[in-house]
């Protein structure tokens, strides 16, 4: 006892400062840095993959060219971007399901086949995020439906869409292995 | 002291508590703290108000032990068990949405609880005769939430950001020593 006594007599013998140090710390670290914008539209994240042989994790696939708009909506969230591997949709907050239309790349004969519709279904969850940014919606998803031009099959990896970085669909396309 | 560091950086969160213990065996300080929490934001975008009180007890003890008479400096590691309870509402909110367009709602009032268990560690100094500052800092580990609310509550009273799944945090209280 008299060995931690002896140690702690060190620290208590600057326990003033330490004490000053510390309050200061304490309320500059009091000042609130949320960053408003990053929170506003909380957006659901889906990631292309597909399955490879013998591997137990899928492996991320690129799509050469990508359109997205809503469902009923004309404004493109995705305007045949490029070389993408993971999007990010908005979901509707005033409505507890949200459409969206997906263009893949096809040939011009093809290209009325290449094309999918993802409807997802959630509930939405407002969320005060701070004083100064008001409220923002997160989602809990609770189911998600596609049709199955392009898309083969969809995982859901994560129902809480928040204010993380996760993502939370997977989507899994039809691969031409080259054999047909 | 560390909620009145928090109404200054955020005014309209409103927490006052108290805290008292008790040597009753030797180097085992039981304690008891409790205290109430007001929010109250009237903004263009949202208005919401809570109101909630918190009771927290445990037991701390003195690492340093007495080896001497005059020996009043504490290292104190210490357990509680903590439940808050408040009312919240939000009559008017607005979520900002680019793509589908912004809309409004409201969240009745609605009653919301807490209990969870907090581990603690700190040091409590003797400034003046009789006078402590100290500081403690501490994990909660929530053990049971309310699930029927619409929403998080902003603030929990005692235990912090209602966002915050396991928050630590580091509490600055001041102590004076009642001669019973």
């Amino acid at each position: 006892m008299m060995i931690i006594y002896n140690y702690m007599s060190d620290f208590f013998w600057g326990k003033r400062l330490l004490h000053i140090i510390l309050f200061t710390v304490f309320f500059i670290s009091c000042i609130n840095e949320e960053v408003c914008e990053d929170v506003e539209t909380v957006p659901v994240r889906l990631g292309f993959y597909t399955e490879i042989e013998n591997e137990p994790e899928p492996a991320s696939l690129i799509i050469d060219s990508l359109k997205v708009h809503g469902l009923g909506k004309d404004s493109l969230i995705y305007n045949y971007q490029r070389n993408i591997s993971r999007i990010e949709l908005p979901l509707n907050s005033g409505a507890d399901s949200s459409a969206f239309i997906l263009y893949f790349p096809a040939p011009p004969e093809f290209s009325h086949l290449a094309k999918d519709t993802i409807w997802f279904f959630y509930d939405v969850l407002p969320t005060l995020i701070s004083m100064e940014c008001g409220f923002a919606s997160f989602f809990e998803l609770k189911e998600v439906r596609h049709s199955r031009m392009f898309i083969d099959s969809i995982y859901i990896e994560q129902i809480s869409v928040t204010n993380t970085l996760d993502e939370h669909i997977k989507i899994f396309p039809f691969i031409d292995d080259g054999d047909n | 002291m560390s909620a009145a560091a928090r109404a200054f950086a955020e005014p309209e969160v409103r927490q006052f508590e108290i805290s008292a213990d008790s040597e009753l065996l030797r180097n085992w300080f039981f304690n008891l703290e409790g205290g109430i929490l007001r929010v109250n934001s009237e903004q263009e975008r949202f208005t919401y108000s809570a109101s909630g009180f918190f009771l927290r007890t445990g037991v701390d003890f003195n690492l340093l032990g007495r080896p001497h008479a005059e020996q009043n400096d504490l290292v104190l590691i210490g357990i509680r068990y903590a439940y808050s309870s408040l009312w919240h509402e939000a009559p008017f909110y607005l979520l900002d949405n680019p793509y589908w367009g912004s809309h409004t709602g409201s969240i009745d009032r609605s009653s919301y609880y807490a209990h969870w268990m907090e581990f603690a560690g700190g040091v409590r100094t003797e400034f003046f005769k009789n006078f402590f500052l100290g500081w403690t800092l501490r994990t909660r580990i929530p053990l049971v939430k309310s699930r029927d609310s619409e929403i998080q509550p902003y603030y929990i009273g005692g235990f912090g950001q209602g966002k915050r799944r396991a928050p630590v945090m580091i509490h600055f209280s001041a102590f004076y020593k009642l001669g019973l």
